[in-house]
Formats: structure tokens, C-alpha cells, sequence
């Protein structure tokens, strides 16, 4: 049943960028020509990209772009146009839904025809407005803060700099054959760097990164002195440390690198287009025990602030928290319209596109592992013989048909009879999504969404991960 | 469908840019302009999934005045005049880099290979037709092979750069690209991915699609017995190869980072940087290079321009800009762009960066039986995961791979389910480094399988 409901809206109208009786008019004939659904969806980002080199100005770019996404269903076959020529996508339909019946003449008899799961139905505007917007901070304010950083950082030994500054408003409208019709709209900021720093021939480089969803407060707020110093100190230090040990032991994670184990190890073989495709190692496993008891895994885009937060997915459902393991049990796929009809579920509000040329795919937002019992850092360490402690993230990649996933941390130190001692480089950890989450045996109490990341799946999306502090028993350490 | 007067569309709306920066006072300025159609069949569990096509562009805006640089982009050219009030203001605030002036007008000879006409004329039948025939190819090669993700690109780009300096390029290039996921569900589960790209109209079933199904099939009931974690030899095909190549080797031979000290290869131009036997030649300028071109971003003519000649550090690559720069530092004596100058969209300014990279050795070439036969016991490694997590700035690396095959007395025994391999790529190119005599292109990467003898760590799960 579709459903029609208004939703509570923040303060503050938009001014649109389509014009719905055009668009209305666009729709009308994609269902006059056999669609059985169709939808246009607009995304405009505002936004400013800075990089910066010892304090010196290398680019300074701000800019909008705008693009549209029509998606047409026809027979249970998707046809898709993207432009940025918008104005004039309704001489695109006929050929749009042409496309897809083509691709629906193709399906044989033995293939399901896709189909959506029915949601409500919303006519509204939804704006997460930020403290301190992006679009009216001065460019100036912005070189300030990455100039304060840079200017903090002194070492003889750090060659070079970088810091960048990705800032941008993200304005959507979606109008659909069913009656939707949403504009929502929220910011994302960050500030990045990368140190290089040289002793003899030994050269290293530590980046570090400050943001999230929201504006220019979450860096006016950020102790940018503090990161400048700690991104300091670890690239010195890994300029000193020694070569990783291989082999499995034990590990213990930082929540940057336990949000990005998660990400990789479970977000990925959780998102139920790879399911569907016979390309997840967790088809079939829903309400089966794959992890550890204390292993709850939650992927939550209403957590403001982090990296991966959205108000309205963009198949224009309203988001909400994903329940993905708990203590153990697989519970709950990641999905968007389509798999939640080809599997059955509830549809959860997994849909994400990287812009405006882009169509929605399942994907990721803020993927935390719950906080558990340990204290802290200590009495994660206290009866391990031999280990390694692993910090910050370089990202990882998983393969999520064979379960086999890769991760790497920024900067590690060995653990010997319970006692952090000689700091290591170019860690990384392998495994197998299916045994590893077995071996989860420790997380401390406070779980935090960990720096901003990029998750790369064809698009790229930005997400948030993170977690407590992490133990796991046996790793295969590279 | 893809229209065939998108470069006429895209330089009538250059030359009103073009109008609007000649009469504004900006000193000097350049227009990047790109329009790209597209066409694209995707495949998932075993079907077609999607079929979709579109359209993207804009223009790129630089302004330089007393050696300031600013940019701005537009998609609309009415907001010409904006954009360039933009630029000019952040130019006003952008550090002075003394010398810098965007490049003067030379002649140079069209690259040839770039466009192919038969992607024009494709139809979107065709084109499901061609996902179709890869689908139905998988499916009688391997009875228990379904291609999971991955399916066929087709797309058309006009673009032109126009500067006040009387640089006037444009042209209109191709691209077909395949790329399949694939798994084998039977004894055990495998699964592998391919893909290629070319500027010509791919074989409806291109060489990828077999290589996928050759590896998916090949890591098929991995070898039961334990062992060990060691330094080992390995044979890196072209695919995993140029996976940690891309992350290191071009980062390590651009001009500014050489000159800044934090190149891996720092202070070493005319030095023995790899074995003795291996060059690697930046060529701008071969015919149907996916990163080839007659100027780069720039205007600058491109070029053929050794690297690594005999194992020794000969030049590196520089744009306009960072050339001026780095003499204005007193970081470099002297220092000319080399055609190295790249966008990665209309949205960018440009960025100093490799075109086609060759990876060759004047050695014997080997058939991959001999380079087996060099290796005698270790590994084949035909992809990597994690790549992109190497250290650029120092070469070490640490990667897992689960299309790993066990070298065993020159021959292959069989699969691992899994690996790490770690090392540092710089020291492991050192020395006794063999090569393939099969070229494959991956990307902008020109390389043959490689053995690697030394300071590679295999840890097998």
C-alpha cells in the first residue's frame, strides 16, 4: 500500500530547481509510454575545494554543479538518463523508456522482473541547516584554519604540507511517478592534510582528516593545534619504526581502524544489491550467528555530524538506524527499494548516489561497531603476549563474494607481555569476514564515530565509521 | 544516443567564454571546455541489469595576472562573467610565483587513434546485444560461472583549450570499455574481475572476459596444506602489477616532489635507481593512449620523454607551473614543463601528473613457463586488495591478494585461499628483475607479468 504523510520540516524553504509541472508533464509520459515507475531526481552542490602546500595557496575552486537523474522502470527493466543539462531532460523520456523495455525484452522467462517495495509517500522539504554555513563563510576564514594548522607544525624533519579543504551544500529534489515530491538539503565539511617527512633516504607521510556532516563550526570547533601536533609526531615516529611482524596474532584497533574493519569486513557483504547478485558471503545468513556475542554493528545515517549522515536517502525515504548484527546475529541487509521487493524486507533507506549524474545504489553512511565491556586500552593489552596495536586507517578493500577483506593502518606499535613497545610501519590485516568476526573478543565501553572517510563501490560516497577500541584474537598481520 | 556535433555545441559556447575573458582586463586566461556523452549496459547476477546514458560538461576558467593563478568552472555560459570575476579574485589572494605565465603558442603534429567511429554509430541494441553475448560466452565456458557485476561503457568526449596566448585545441575522442566481475560457485567459491579500455571499438567478447574466467577457475579448490610466512620470489601480472605500480612509481618521478625531497627518489637524478636493466619511458604522444593527447592541459606539446633509462633516474615530469614555481623557491636550478600538465575534469585546474607509462627491460623478455622456470618456488599473483594503501612517498606496501597461485620446481600446484604480500616496490625493483614478453595495458600503464626476486613477503593465511 502507498501511503501519503507529511513530515515535520525544519525551518527554511529552498527555492527548486525544477519545475514540478514540467517534470510532472516528463513523468506523465515515461507512464503514458509503459513505465510502471518513474522518477526525476535533481542534485545541486554548492561547494568549495581548496588545497593548500606549506601554508601557500595551490587551488582555491568553489563552484556548483547540478545534475539530473531520470530513472524509468519498465516491465521490471531500469533505463536511466543523467545530464547536466537539465532543463531539457523531458525530450529524454521516450528514449529513456525505450532503453528499458529493450533490456526488459532481453530478460528470459526464468528472471525476475525487478520490482520496488511500496513506502510512503511524502510532499515536504527537510533542511538540516548547519551552525555556520558553508555558502556564506568567507574563503579567507577557510585559508585560516588550514594555515593554523600548517603553522603548527615545525619539525626540521617534516618536508612538506599538504592541507586541503572540501566544504559543500548538498541540495536534492526528487519528484516521482507515485507522488513524491521531496527537497532536502544539508552540508558536509572537512580538512584534510598530508605530512611528508624525510630522515636520509627513509621518507614516510601520515595524513590526517577533521569533519563531518554540518559546516564550518565542526572545524572551528575541531582542535586543529592538537591534530597538527599528534600528525606530527606520528609521522617522526614512523620515520624511526620498524618493519611489521607477519603472521596471525592478536590485534587490538583504534576506533579509526575498527570502524574501517567494519566497514570492509561487514558493511560491504551486508549491502543486499551484492547479495542479490551472488556476490555477498552473507546470502542467506540472516538471523545466523557470524560474530562473536558482543559483536553489534549498527549503520545509522540519522547520527549528525558524522561523515556519512543524510536526512532522506535518495529513493526519498526517511533514514534510520540499521540494526546489522546483534550480539552475533546477522539481523538486517542493507537495502534500497529494490532488494527490499526482491527480498522481502522492509525497505531501510540504504539508497545512495554519488550526485546528481548518478543512480542510487545500496551503500553505507555511519557504520559503527557498538562499545562493549573493557575498560580501556590497558585491559585490552593486559594478557597479550605478542601483538600489535594498530592506529588510523590508509582504507582497505574487501572482496565480498569470497569474504576476504584488507585493511591497513597509519601507524602500529608491537605488544609484548601486555605492554605497548617498539613502533611499527605499513601494517596491515587480512582476513576472512566469516572467521574474524568470530574472533572479536574485546571492545571498551565508548564507541565514536571515527575520522571522515570516502567509500569507493563504482561511486564514491562519503561515510563515517567507527567503533571502541577493538581486540581480536587472532589476525593474520602483514 | 551520442551526438556527432558535440564539438561543434561545445566551441560555440567556448567562443562566447572566449569573448567574455577578451573583454574583461584579465591578463592572461585559459578555457578548458569538455562535453561527454555516454552509453552504459550494467550486468549483475547473471542478467542485464540497467541501461542508461547522459551527458556532462562544462568549461574550466583560469585567469593568471603578475603571476597569481585563479579558477573557476561553469556549465551554464551565461554565468561566464561571473565565473571569471571568481577567478580573478581568488587570484588576488593566491601566492606569487615569479615567472609564471601560462604557456606561449608551438606547434605540434595531432596524436592519432583517438577517435573511432564505429562507437559512434553503436546502437543501444547493439550494445545490450554485446552484454548479452558476454553473458551467453561466460555461461557455456564454465557451467557454474555467473558474471555477478561489471558491463560495457561506451562514450564520446569533445573538448578544446583556448588561451589568450593563442593556444586553439580541440578534438573529439572515443572510449569502449568491458569489465566483468565474476564467480565460480561449485566446490568451492572463487571469483575474479577484468577489465579493459581502449580508444577503438572492443571485440564483442574482449580478452578480459577470459582472463576473469581463467583466474576464477583457476583459485578453485585451494591447496590444503600449511605454508609458511616467508620472503619469497613472485611473478606480478600486468593486472596486480600495475595495481601497486600506479600508487608509487609516477608519485616518485614528478618534478615538484623530486625537487621538495620527498620523492622516494630525492636527489637522485643521473643515479642507479633500479636494476640496471629496466627503463621506463613517459610517452604523451602514442597513438590511441588512453592518456595520450597532442598538448597536454596546458597547451604544451606532449612528449616522448625517458625516465629511467638503464636503471638510472634521467627526468621527471614537470607542468608549467610548478616548473616556475620551483625555480621562484630555489628548489631547482632550472626546470620546463614536459607536457605533463592534467585535469582530472573541466572542475580542476590542472595538476602535474604521467601519460603513458612504458615499463620495459632490455633483457630477454620471457614466456610466462620461463619466467616459472626463473622463479622455481613461490607465487603468481593476478590481483591485489588494498593497493591503494601503499605508501606512495616511500614504496612500502602491504596488500592481500586471493588470486594467488603456489609456484612449486617451475610449475604451478595450485591455488591459496589467501595472502599478504608485503614489501617495499622501490628496493624490490633493485635488482634481478624479469620481465614477460606480453605487453598488457592496464590503464595508462604499459607493463608485461614481472618476477621480482627479493623483498617480497608472502603470508599466506
Amino acid at each position: 500500500m502507498v501511503i501519503s504523510s507529511e513530515r515535520n520540516v525544519d525551518e527554511g524553504k529552498s527555492n527548486r530547481y525544477l519545475d514540478a509541472h514540467k517534470i510532472g508533464r516528463a513523468i506523465d509520459i515515461a507512464l503514458q509510454e509503459g513505465a510502471q515507475y518513474a522518477e526525476a531526481r535533481l542534485v545541486a552542490l554548492t561547494e568549495t575545494d581548496i588545497r593548500m602546500k606549506d601554508s601557500q595557496i595551490e587551488s582555491a575552486v568553489p563552484g556548483q554543479q547540478v545534475g539530473l537523474t531520470l530513472r524509468v522502470l519498465v516491465d521490471g527493466s531500469w533505463g536511466i538518463h543523467s545530464t547536466t543539462d537539465y532543463h531539457q531532460i523531458h525530450e529524454q523520456v521516450p528514449s529513456t523508456v525505450k532503453l528499458a523495455k529493450a533490456v526488459a525484452n532481453r530478460r528470459s522467462a526464468n528472471m525476475k522482473p525487478i520490482d520496488l517495495a511500496e513506502v510512503p509517500i511524502y510532499q515536504d522539504e527537510v533542511h538540516w541547516e548547519a551552525k555556520k554555513d558553508v555558502r556564506f563563510t568567507e574563503l579567507d576564514e577557510k585559508l585560516s584554519h588550514m594555515r593554523d594548522f600548517t603553522s603548527s607544525i615545525k619539525h626540521d624533519s617534516i618536508q612538506s604540507v599538504k592541507c586541503g579543504w572540501m566544504d559543500e551544500h548538498i541540495h536534492t529534489e526528487l519528484i516521482t511517478s507515485e507522488g513524491m515530491n521531496r527537497v532536502w538539503s544539508f552540508q558536509r565539511t572537512l580538512m584534510h592534510a598530508t605530512l611528508e617527512g624525510r630522515d636520509g633516504d627513509n621518507v614516510m607521510s601520515y595524513r590526517t582528516r577533521v569533519g563531518g556532516e554540518g559546516g564550518v563550526e565542526l572545524i572551528d570547533n575541531a582542535d586543529l593545534d592538537a591534530l597538527a601536533t599528534k600528525a606530527e609526531t606520528s609521522t617522526i615516529r614512523l620515520l624511526q619504526a620498524s618493519s611489521a611482524p607477519s603472521g596471525k596474532m592478536p590485534l587490538v584497533a583504534d576506533p579509526d581502524l575498527t570502524g574501517v574493519y567494519i566497514h570492509e569486513a561487514l558493511g560491504h557483504p551486508c549491502e543486499a544489491d551484492l547479495v542479490a547478485a551472488g556476490d555477498s558471503c552473507l546470502d542467506g545468513k540472516l538471523g545466523q550467528k557470524i560474530g562473536s556475542d558482543i559483536v553489534t554493528v549498527v549503520d545509522d545515517p540519522t547520527i549528525r555530524g558524522g561523515y556519512g549522515a543524510f536526512p532522506i536517502d535518495d529513493e526519498g525515504l526517511n533514514t534510520r538506524e540499521k540494526l546489522l548484527i546483534k550480539n552475533g546475529v546477522l539481523t538486517e541487509y542493507l537495502n534500497h527499494r529494490e532488494t527490499a521487493h526482491h527480498f522481502g524486507l522492509e525497505p531501510n533507506a540504504g539508497a545512495r548516489a554519488q550526485d546528481g549524474l548518478h543512480h542510487p545504489m545500496v551503500r553505507m553512511s555511519n557504520t559503527i561497531i557498538q562499545g562493549g565491556r573493557h575498560k580501556d586500552l590497558d585491559e585490552l593489552l593486559e594478557d597479550i603476549q605478542y601483538g600489535v596495536y594498530a592506529c588510523g586507517s590508509r582504507g582497505g578493500q574487501v572482496d565480498t563474494g569470497r569474504g576476504s577483506f584488507q585493511f591497513s593502518a597509519q601507524e602500529s606499535w608491537l605488544i609484548e607481555n601486555g605492554e605497548l613497545t617498539a613502533p611499527l610501519k605499513d601494517v596491515s590485516v587480512s582476513g576472512m569476514t566469516l572467521e574474524i568476526l568470530k574472533n572479536v573478543d574485546g571492545l571498551t565501553k565508548d564507541a565514536m564515530i571515527a575520522s571522515p572517510g570516502f567509500c569507493g563501490k563504482g561511486q564514491t560516497v562519503p561515510v563515517g565509521d567507527g567503533g571502541p577500541l577493538m581486540r581480536i584474537r587472532e589476525a593474520l598481520v602483514g | 544516443m551520442i551526438p556527432t556535433d558535440a564539438l561543434d555545441r561545445l566551441m560555440e559556447k567556448a567562443d562566447v567564454i572566449s569573448q567574455a575573458c577578451q573583454q574583461s582586463e584579465v591578463e592572461q586566461w585559459d578555457i578548458v571546455g569538455i562535453q561527454g556523452y555516454s552509453e552504459q549496459v550494467e550486468v549483475e547476477a547473471g542478467k542485464i541489469s540497467l541501461a542508461g546514458g547522459g551527458g556532462e560538461g562544462g568549461f574550466g576558467i583560469r585567469v593568471v595576472e603578475d603571476g597569481r593563478f585563479g579558477f573557476a568552472h561553469v556549465v551554464d555560459v551565461n554565468n561566464v562573467n561571473a565565473a571569471i570575476e571568481l577567478a580573478q579574485k581568488i587570484a588576488k589572494i593566491s601566492p606569487k610565483i615569479v615567472g609564471f605565465e601560462l604557456p606561449s603558442f608551438e606547434s605540434t603534429s595531432k596524436v592519432g587513434g583517438m577517435y573511432d567511429d564505429a562507437i559512434i554509430k553503436t546502437s543501444s541494441e547493439e550494445l545490450l546485444q554485446n552484454a548479452d553475448d558476454i553473458l551467453s560466452h561466460v555461461a557455456s565456458s564454465n557451467e557454474h560461472a555467473v558474471v555477478t557485476g561489471g558491463g560495457i561503457e561506451i562514450s564520446s568526449t569533445a573538448s578544446c583549450l583556448i588561451s589568450s596566448s593563442g593556444i586553439e585545441e580541440s578534438g573529439q575522442s572515443t572510449m569502449n570499455s568491458i569489465g566483468v566481475q565474476l564467480s565460480i560457485d561449485k566446490e568451492t567459491f572463487s571469483s575474479s574481475y577484468d577489465h579493459q579500455s581502449s580508444r577503438k571499438k572492443l571485440n564483442a567478447i574482449p580478452e578480459c572476459i577470459d582472463n576473469a574466467l581463467y583466474w576464477a577457475e583457476a583459485t578453485q579448490n585451494p591447496l590444503k596444506h600449511e605454508l609458511q610466512s616467508e620472503d619469497s620470489k613472485v611473478i606480478f601480472t600486468p593486472s596486480s602489477f600495475s595495481s601497486l605500480f600506479r600508487y608509487i612509481v609516477p608519485n616518485s618521478v614528478i618534478g615538484e616532489r623530486l625537487a621538495r625531497n620527498i620523492s622516494v627518489w630525492s636527489n637522485k637524478i643521473g643515479e642507479q635507481v633500479i636494476d640496471p636493466a629496466i627503463s621506463i619511458t613517459n610517452h604523451g604522444r602514442l597513438e590511441g593512449g588512453l592518456a595520450s593527447s597532442s598538448r597536454d592541459d596546458e597547451g604544451v606539446p606532449t612528449q616522448i620523454l625517458s625516465l629511467i633509462q638503464g636503471g638510472k633516474l634521467t627526468n621527471s615530469l614537470w607542468s608549467v607551473r610548478d616548473a616556475a614555481e620551483m625555480m621562484q623557491d630555489g628548489k631547482v636550478e632550472s626546470a620546463e614543463s614536459t607536457g605533463s600538465a592534467f585535469r582530472s575534469s573541466y572542475q580542476s585546474p590542472p595538476s602535474t601528473s604521467c601519460s603513458e607509462m612504458i615499463f620495459e627491460t632490455t633483457k630477454k623478455q620471457h614466456s610466462r613457463e620461463e619466467l616459472l622456470e626463473i622463479i622455481d618456488t613461490g607465487y603468481l599473483i593476478q590481483s591485489v586488495m588494498g593497493a591503494h594503501t601503499a605508501n606512495p612517498t616511500s614504496g612500502d606496501f602491504s596488500v592481500t591478494s586471493s588470486t594467488i597461485l603456489r609456484i612449486e620446481n617451475g610449475e604451478i600446484i595450485g591455488p591459496i585461499s589467501q595472502a599478504g604480500i608485503s614489501g617495499n616496490l622501490v628496493d624490490a625493483l633493485q635488482s634481478n628483475v624479469e620481465l614477460g614478453n606480453e605487453i598488457s595495458v592496464r590503464g595508462r600503464y604499459h607493463l608485461p607479468d614481472v618476477a621480482l626476486q627479493s623483498n617480497i613477503r608472502i603470508n599466506p593465511a
